[in-house]
């Protein structure tokens, strides 16, 4: 009978294109030819050196968001506004940028507001002027001054780090402080720490 | 001599494009089914073990709490991160950090995680063991 061969022929070649597929590397959507350059996870642990890293920055701004939205204090979503965040360490670390991240993971919450912070406050002011005091725009759709929201909370921040080596190893021990004070009464309303310890060999 | 079914084939190169991690999955699963559906772990998981998890609702955001042993004497190096997913099974958020946990030998740990936002209602514990085979 011819049908079941055909059938059998078919099938063969069905297979054999699978295997192919699983066995061939397809090439890479890349442009760039060596090949040394390659993109990693984001979110990876980064242990090139013992220095503040990104795995850092994203371990203190994941317990910090975590913790701030867990309590009570943000159930009405208040408006917050980010202080400085002193660095104490021997090292160069951006810290604002360590509050840049708090702050998107909060407000990706939705559970807090945030208003211009004293860094943001001159760009804020001047498209302000511009709108109202250059004529250039129409009353009706100017953004009015005075009607800007005040903060309830402020976050402020600090963080420590103590180093200790010896001629084999060196031992780093970060420690981040982040406090929610209440603008008007000048209160604590919420604290929270992370502590990091980075041992390396040297 | 038994004839080879297309079908018996196809589930043989089947199991031939399975990845090593989807393996991995379904040894996961024999720990126990409340807590093994709710790991992923990458390549072996032995000698830890996550005895059990508590999950716990906390202004809103679910709160989770896994403890995890360390069966064996050695120290051994823990990765993990939490995946939170929404009632649809979608992504919540943009993905944890993967965290690293050092439990010494005969060591119990607690791995604690709280979800971005109150729309998680499910997560997978993503754990790899540092050195582990596939």
């Amino acid at each position: 009978m011819k049908t079941p061969t055909f059938i059998t022929s078919a099938f063969i070649a069905l297979c054999c294109a699978l295997l192919g597929a699983c066995s061939t590397p397809l090439s890479s959507p890349t442009v760039g030819g060596g090949g040394t350059v390659r993109y990693g996870d984001a979110k990876a642990t980064e242990t090139v050196t013992n220095e503040f890293g990104s795995t850092d920055l994203q371990l203190i701004a994941e317990k910090m968001t975590r913790s701030l939205l867990e309590s009570q204090v943000t159930a009405n979503r208040p408006f917050v506004t980010l202080s400085a965040v002193r660095n104490k360490t021997s090292e160069y670390i951006d810290t604002k940028n360590i509050m840049n991240s708090i702050q998107t993971a909060l407000l990706r919450s939705g559970r807090v507001r945030f208003t211009r912070s004293i860094d943001e406050m001159q760009p804020g002011v001047d498209e302000l002027q511009r709108q109202n005091q250059s004529g250039l725009y129409k009353k009706s759709s100017a953004a009015k001054t005075g009607n800007m929201q005040g903060a309830r909370y402020s976050l402020e921040g600090e963080i420590t780090s103590i180093v200790k080596q010896n001629s084999s190893v060196k031992d780093v021990f970060y420690k981040f402080t982040l406090k929610l004070y209440d603008v008007e009464e000048g209160t604590v309303e919420w604290q929270e720490e992370e502590e990091i310890r980075k041992t390396s060999k040297r | 001599m038994k004839r080879i079914t297309p079908t018996l084939l196809l589930s043989l190169l089947m199991a031939l494009c399975m990845t090593p991690t989807a393996w991995a999955q379904k040894e996961a699963a024999n720990d126990g089914d409340d807590v093994a559906k709710h790991l992923q772990w990458r390549g072996k998981s032995k000698p830890i073990r996550v005895d059990d998890l508590l999950v716990q609702r906390r202004n809103d955001l679910l709160v989770v709490q896994a403890t995890v042993s360390n069966t064996a004497g050695g120290d051994h190096t823990l990765y993990w991160r939490i995946r939170w997913l929404d009632k649809s099974g979608m992504q919540v958020g943009t993905g944890d950090t993967w965290r690293p946990l050092l439990i010494l030998g005969r060591q119990t740990q607690l791995l604690r995680g709280t979800a971005p936002m109150p729309s998680a209602s499910d997560f997978v514990i993503e754990l790899h063991l540092e050195g582990a085979k596939p």
